[in-house]
C-alpha cells in the first residue's frame, strides 16, 4: 500500500510541477499525507505549513498576488472554515488552487468524515468554483496539470478534490 | 493617540511598502493618505496579515505591511505562528487597537476591551521582544513604521487609539477606497510583478 501512495504522490507531484506550482500551503492530513511529503522532497516548491486552512488560503491569494503559483493542500474539512476568503478570491480574480481529500462520493468509510463530504462540494458549487472528483489515480498527473492550466488560464479558483482510494493508489 | 493621527504616522513612514490593509476605517484613510497600486483594501475580516504574508513571502526584497483593527487581527489571529515559523524579514504587522468593533453604532466593545493583550498574545505564541512593538503615540508609532520597515522583521506594531476620539469607529463617518476591491488585486500584482 505504501509504495501505491508514493507512486500516486510521485505523479501527482510532477503534474503539478510541470502545471508551474512553486509553492504547496499546507495543513496535515492523512490522505494527502504522501503528496506533502512528495512536494517537500522537491526543492523547488516553497511549503507553508499554516494552523487553519483559511488562513492557509489567504495566504495562497497574497503569495499569487506577489507573482507565485500555490496550491492548497487540506482536508475537506478546511474548505467550510474557507468559504469567506475563497470568495474574496474569486471576486477579485486571485486563483487559489484547493486540493482536498474527501468527497460526496464513493469511498468514504468513516462518519466523522461525514461533514467535511458533504461540505466540501457545496462550498465549491455554491461559489461558482469549479471543481472536479479524482475517479482514478492513474489520471492524477494529468487531472492537476489541467487543473493548473484551467485555474491560471481562466484566472479562476479550482477546487481538486482526492478520495482516500484515489490518493491510496487502491484500484477497483 | 487618535486614528487620523496614527494613519497620519503610518502614510509617512510608508514609502513603497505593499500594503494590505483590514474592513473598515483603516483601509479608507490609507487610500486618502497614502495610496499606491501596490495596495489592497477591505480584506476580509481576519485574514489582511495572512494576505501580507503571502505577499511577504513571494516578494523577498519588497517590504510589506499589513494594517487592520484589533478585531480582525483576533479573528485570525493564528496567523502569528505562522509569521513567526517563517519570519519573513520584510513583513510588519500593524493593529490599530480601539476596543470596539469598528461597525454599526461603533460601540460594541471587542476582546481587548475585556483584557485581551495581543503582543502578550504574539510572546506567547513564540514571538521575541524585540520584534512586538507598543508605541505610546503617534510620534512614537511612526517611528517604529519606518525602523520596521528597514528590515530584521517580522515586525508585529500594536498601537492604542482612543475610542473615544475615533470618530471613525462608526460605519457611517468613515472614509471609503475609491478603487474596487478586483482593480486592487489587478493593479497590486501589476505593481509586484509587472503581470496583471
Amino acid at each position: 500500500m505504501a509504495g501505491k501512495e508514493n507512486t500516486v504522490a510521485e505523479a501527482f507531484v510532477r503534474g503539478a510541477l510541470r502545471g508551474g506550482i512553486d509553492a504547496c500551503v499546507y495543513l496535515p492530513d492523512s490522505c494527502l499525507t504522501p503528496i506533502i511529503r512528495a512536494f517537500q522532497k522537491d526543492n523547488r516548491v516553497t511549503m507553508i505549513p499554516c494552523a487553519r486552512e483559511d488562513e492557509g488560503v489567504a495566504i495562497a491569494v497574497g503569495l499569487h498576488l506577489g507573482g507565485r503559483n500555490p496550491l492548497c493542500m487540506m482536508e475537506a474539512s478546511g474548505i467550510g472554515f474557507s468559504g469567506l476568503i475563497l470568495a474574496r478570491a474569486q471576486v477579485q480574480r486571485t486563483p487559489v488552487i484547493i486540493v482536498a481529500s474527501h468527497s460526496a462520493g464513493a469511498g468514504e468509510p468513516f462518519d466523522y468524515h461525514s461533514a467535511s463530504a458533504l461540505l466540501s462540494e457545496g462550498v465549491f458549487s455554491g461559489l461558482g468554483i469549479p471543481y472536479e472528483v479524482a475517479a482514478d489515480s492513474g489520471t492524477l498527473e494529468a487531472l492537476i496539470f489541467r487543473v493548473v492550466q484551467t485555474s491560471k488560464g481562466q484566472r479562476t479558483s479550482f477546487g481538486l478534490l482526492v478520495p482516500p482510494h484515489v490518493a491510496a493508489g487502491v484500484e477497483g | 493617540m487618535n486614528r487620523l493621527e496614527a494613519m497620519d504616522a503610518i502614510a509617512a513612514a510608508r514609502g513603497d511598502a505593499a500594503a494590505v490593509t483590514g474592513p473598515g476605517a483603516n483601509s479608507g484613510l490609507l487610500y486618502e493618505k497614502a495610496d499606491s497600486a501596490a495596495t489592497l483594501y477591505n480584506m476580509e475580516l481576519g485574514y489582511a496579515a495572512a494576505v501580507a504574508l503571502g505577499v511577504a513571502l513571494a516578494c523577498p526584497q519588497r517590504r510589506v505591511l499589513s494594517i487592520e483593527g484589533e478585531g480582525s487581527f483576533f479573528a485570525g489571529s493564528t496567523v502569528l505562528s505562522a509569521i513567526w515559523r517563517l519570519r519573513p524579514a520584510n513583513l510588519v504587522t500593524i493593529v490599530l487597537d480601539n476596543e470596539v468593533w469598528g461597525t454599526a453604532d461603533g460601540l460594541e466593545p471587542s476582546a481587548t476591551a475585556f483584557g485581551l493583550d495581543l503582543a502578550r498574545l504574539a510572546l506567547a505564541i513564540g514571538w521575541d521582544e524585540a520584534h512586538v512593538h507598543r508605541p505610546k503615540d503617534a510620534r512614537e508609532l511612526g517611528a517604529r513604521v519606518a525602523a520596521a520597515l528597514k528590515g530584521g522583521g517580522p515586525h508585529l506594531i500594536i498601537g492604542k487609539i482612543d475610542p473615544q476620539q475615533d470618530r471613525s469607529s462608526a460605519s457611517g463617518n468613515r472614509a471609503r477606497p475609491k478603487r474596487h476591491i478586483l482593480d486592487c488585486a489587478v493593479l497590486m500584482r501589476a505593481a509586484l510583478t509587472g503581470d496583471g
